[in-house]
C-alpha cells in the first residue's frame, strides 16, 4: 500500500526532465517506457472535459507527429501533420486516413484496386498466393505472440499433470497450421516466442501418442470415471471466430483419435467466453498472448501463482521462486537462465499447450518508405513517407 | 384520418414500451456483462465502473432510471464505445444506412415492380425470364452477389471502387447488392398480384365495356395489384433503412448494421436498446404509411 507519493521514484526535475529511479535494473525498462500505456496525456485537457469527452478530435491535445482531425465510427480516423511537433520537419505525410475495415477480403480488395497504400493483414489462406503476386510488397514476419490452450488446473481431471501432459502429447501442431491457418505460422514448441538472444528455449512435450495413451491409462486406473467428472463430458471452450473454431475442431479430432476421448465443443462470444474463464467454469479453453516487451517475463509472469492473468489457476512454488529470483538478478545471462528454468517447469507441468506463433502479414505499396517489420508489430507513422 | 393517426400513436407508444421492457429483461438475463475483458478487472475498478453506469443498483431501479432517461430521447452513453453516446452512434450511422437503404429501395421498386407486372401480363418467355431471375435473386446470398459484382466491376472491368463510403460511385455496388433480393421478392409478389387481379370480374367488365388495354392496366389493375406489394414494403423499409451487416462489412460502410450485431455481442445494453427502439419506431412509422397508402389505393379498405 502506498501512503505517500514521494515514495515513488518519479520526479519532474524541470519542465522538460523526468527522473525515474528504479529499485533494481530492469532490462526491459526502455521498452516499457515506449509502450503506449505510458504515452503522456495533457492534464488540463483531461480535467477540462468531463467523462470521455476529452478524446473527441476538437478537444484532444496531441504531442505526437500527427493530430486527430476527424474520427467517424467504423469509417476512419483522419490524422493531419502536427505543426507543433518538435521534429515536424522530418514528418513526411500531410494527411493520413486510417480506415476502419473489418473484413480482410475488403482490405485486400481496396489494396488491389489501388485505393489504399498499406493494409496490416491479409486473409491467411491467401498468404502463399500473395507472396507470388506481390513479391516485395508482402511483408511476412514473426510476431512476439503465442496462441495456446489453457487447462483449468483447479478441478479434475486437469488438476493432474499426467492428464494435461497426455493432452499435450496428443497434439499435432503441423496439421493445425497447415489446415486451419495456412499463413506460414510457426509451430510453438515453447511458450515464449523465438528471437530472444541468449535465451535457451526449453521445449514443450513433443507429439507422442503412445506415451499420451499410457499417461491417460495410468490416470484412469487410479480414478475410474475421472475423465467425465460428474458424468458430464469435458468440453473445449473457445470464442466466436472462424480460426478458433477450426482449431478447436482439429484438436477435438486429434484427442479423439489419440486418446479415445470425445470432448464437447463450446462456442461462446467473447464476453461470455471471458466470463466463463474468469469464473473458472471451463475445462480447457483457447487463449493467446502478445508480449508488450521482448523479454521472456512478458509471457512467464502470466502463470505466477498470484497473477491476475493466470487463467489456468496453476500454482508452482519452484516456478514462482525462479521468477522472483530473476527479478532481482543483476547478471543478464544468469537472469535469462533462471527464466529458461522457469519456462521448463511450466512446459513440463503443462498448464498450457502452446500451439503456434503468429505472423504479421502486411501488404505495403512500393511507394511507401519507412516501413519495417518487427516482432512487436508496431509501425510509427512518423517515419512513413509516400512517393507519388 | 386524424383519429386513426392518434390511435396509431397511442399503440406505438405502448408497443415501444413493451419492446423496451422485453429487451431490458432479455439483456439482463444473458450471461456476460459489458465490462468483460481479457484482463480480470480488480474488484474495486469493476465496482467503480458499475457504479458509474448504475449497474450496481437493483434491476427494478435500473429499469425505472433507463426508462425515464429514454423518455427524454436521451439513449445514454454506449457501454463499449466509451467516448460515444448512443445518440451519437445513431447520428453517425443512421444517415449512412438510410441513404444506402433508400437508394436500394428505389432501385428494387424500379426493377421489381415493372418486371413483375410484365411477367403477369405477358406470360410466355418474359414470365419465364422474370421467374427465373427472381428465384436466382432470392436464392443467391448477398455476399456471393457482392463477390461477383466486385470481381466484375472492380477488377475485370475497373469502373467502380470495391469499398468505402463518401463518393457517389461507392454507393452503386452495395445498393445493387441490397436491392436485388428485394427486387426479386417484389417481382414475384407483383406477378402473383397482377395475375390474380387480371382474373377479377371488374377487370373483365372494364375490358368488356371497351376500355383500352392501357387504361384497364393503369387505372384498374395497377392500384389493386400494388396492395400486397405495399404491405410487404412496410417491414422491408424498416429492415433496409437500418442497415445490413453483411453488405456493410463487405463494402466497409459505416452504417448501423454492424452496430446492431456488435451491441448484442458486446453486451452494450444501452446501444442495443437504442437500436432496437429505433428499429421499432421506423417499423411502426412504415406500417402506418402502408395503411394510409392502402386506403388511397383501394376504396374497399375501411375508412381510416
Amino acid at each position: 500500500m502506498l501512503f505517500d507519493f514521494r515514495e515513488v521514484g518519479i520526479r519532474a526535475l524541470d519542465e522538460h526532465t523526468l527522473e525515474l529511479k528504479l529499485i533494481r535494473p530492469n532490462p526491459s525498462y526502455l521498452q516499457i517506457l515506449a509502450h503506449m500505456t505510458l504515452c503522456p496525456v495533457n492534464q488540463r485537457c483531461l480535467e477540462a472535459h468531463s467523462g470521455a469527452a476529452w478524446t473527441q478530435p476538437d478537444k484532444l491535445v496531441c504531442n505526437g507527429p500527427y493530430v486527430v482531425q476527424e474520427r467517424r465510427l467504423r469509417d476512419r480516423i483522419r490524422l493531419v501533420k502536427n505543426a507543433e511537433y518538435w521534429d515536424a520537419e522530418h514528418v513526411s505525410c500531410e494527411i493520413i486516413d486510417d480506415l476502419t475495415i473489418e473484413s480482410p477480403i475488403t482490405m485486400l480488395n481496396l489494396f488491389e484496386s489501388g485505393e489504399v497504400d498499406w493494409i496490416p493483414s491479409v486473409p491467411t489462406s491467401l498468404v502463399d498466393e500473395l507472396a507470388n503476386v506481390h513479391a516485395g510488397e508482402l511483408k511476412v514476419a514473426p510476431v512476439f505472440s503465442t496462441y495456446f490452450y489453457v487447462f483449468n488446473c483447479s478441478q479434475p481431471p486437469f488438476d493432474d499433470p499426467r492428464v494435461r501432459r497426455a493432452f499435450c502429447e496428443a497434439v499435432n501442431r503441423d496439421v493445425i497450421i497447415s489446415t486451419a491457418l495456412r499463413g506460414g505460422q510457426l509451430p510453438a514448441t515453447s511458450f515464449v516466442p523465438g528471437g530472444i538472444a541468449g535465451y535457451a528455449y526449453p521445449h514443450a512435450p513433443p507429439e507422442d501418442r503412445q506415451d499420451a495413451a499410457a499417461l491417460l491409462a495410468a490416470y484412469q486406473a487410479e480414478h475410474p470415471g475421472g475423465l467425465d467428472p460428474n458424468g458430464r463430458k469435458l468440453s473445449i471452450l473457445y470464442n466466436t471466430g472462424e480460426t478458433h473454431r477450426s482449431i478447436a475442431e482439429l484438436l477435438q479430432t486429434q484427442w479423439r483419435s489419440a486418446l479415445g476421448l470425445n470432448l464437447d465443443l463450446e462456442n461462446r462470444e467473447f464476453g461470455a467466453y471471458r466470463g466463463a474463464i474468469v469464473a473458472g467454469e471451463f475445462d480447457l479453453a483457447r487463449s493467446g498472448w502478445t508480449g508488450d516487451v521482448s523479454d521472456p517475463v512478458a509471457f512467464l509472469h502470466m502463470f505466477v501463482s498470484d497473477s491476475e492473468f493466470n487463467d489456468a489457476r496453476w500454482s508452482n512454488a519452484e516456478y514462482d521462486s525462479r521468477l522472483t529470483a530473476a527479478a532481482t538478478e543483476r547478471d543478464p545471462q544468469r537472469r535469462l537462465q533462471l527464466l529458461a528454468e522457469a519456462e521448463a517447469i511450466l512446459l513440463h507441468e503443462c498448464p498450457i499447450i502452446p500451439l503456434y506463433h503468429r505472423m504479421s502479414t502486411h501488404l505495403v505499396r512500393p511507394e511507401v518508405s519507412g516501413f519495417f517489420t518487427n516482432p512487436a508489430d508496431v509501425h510509427p507513422l512518423k517515419g512513413i513517407a509516400v512517393r507519388r | 384520418m386524424i383519429g386513426f393517426l392518434i390511435k396509431r400513436l397511442v399503440a406505438a407508444i405502448l408497443t415501444l414500451w413493451a419492446v423496451f421492457t422485453v429487451s431490458f429483461c432479455l439483456m439482463h438475463s444473458v450471461p456476460g456483462g459489458p465490462f468483460d475483458r481479457d484482463q480480470q478487472l480488480p474488484d474495486e475498478i469493476r465496482q467503480a465502473i458499475e457504479r458509474r453506469y448504475a449497474l450496481d443498483r437493483p434491476l427494478s431501479e435500473q429499469y425505472v432510471r433507463e426508462l425515464s432517461r429514454t423518455l427524454t430521447l436521451d439513449l445514454g452513453p454506449s457501454y463499449r464505445l466509451t467516448d460515444y453516446s448512443v445518440n451519437e452512434v445513431i447520428a453517425q450511422g443512421f444517415p449512412v444506412s438510410a441513404a444506402l437503404g433508400l437508394v436500394a429501395l428505389v432501385l428494387a421498386i424500379l426493377l421489381g415492380v415493372p418486371a413483375g407486372m410484365a411477367a403477369g401480363l405477358r406470360r410466355g418467355w418474359v414470365d419465364r425470364l422474370v421467374r427465373g431471375g427472381a428465384v436466382l435473386g432470392i436464392a443467391v446470398p448477398n455476399f456471393v452477389l457482392a463477390g461477383v459484382l466486385i470481381l466484375v466491376f472492380c477488377f475485370v472491368w475497373p469502373l467502380l471502387p470495391p469499398a468505402g463510403w463518401g463518393r457517389p460511385t461507392q454507393i452503386v455496388l452495395p445498393a445493387v447488392c441490397l436491392a436485388l433480393p428485394f427486387a426479386a421478392y417484389l417481382a414475384r409478389l407483383t406477378r402473383a398480384a397482377t395475375l390474380e387481379t387480371w382474373s377479377q370480374e371488374y377487370i373483365r367488365t372494364a375490358i368488356a365495356k371497351g376500355l383500352p388495354r392501357r387504361a384497364v392496366i393503369w387505372k384498374h389493375l395497377f392500384p389493386a395489384a400494388m396492395l400486397p406489394v405495399v404491405s410487404f414494403l412496410g417491414p422491408a423499409i424498416a429492415g433496409i433503412l437500418t442497415g445490413s451487416l453483411v453488405v456493410e462489412r463487405l463494402f466497409a460502410i459505416p452504417g448501423l448494421g454492424t452496430s446492431f450485431v456488435n451491441a448484442a455481442l458486446d453486451r452494450d445494453y444501452t446501444l442495443a436498446m437504442g437500436l432496437v427502439l429505433l428499429y421499432t419506431a421506423i417499423l411502426l412509422i412504415a406500417n402506418t404509411l402502408v395503411d394510409v397508402a392502402q386506403k388511397l389505393l383501394d376504396p374497399r379498405v375501411e375508412s381510416l
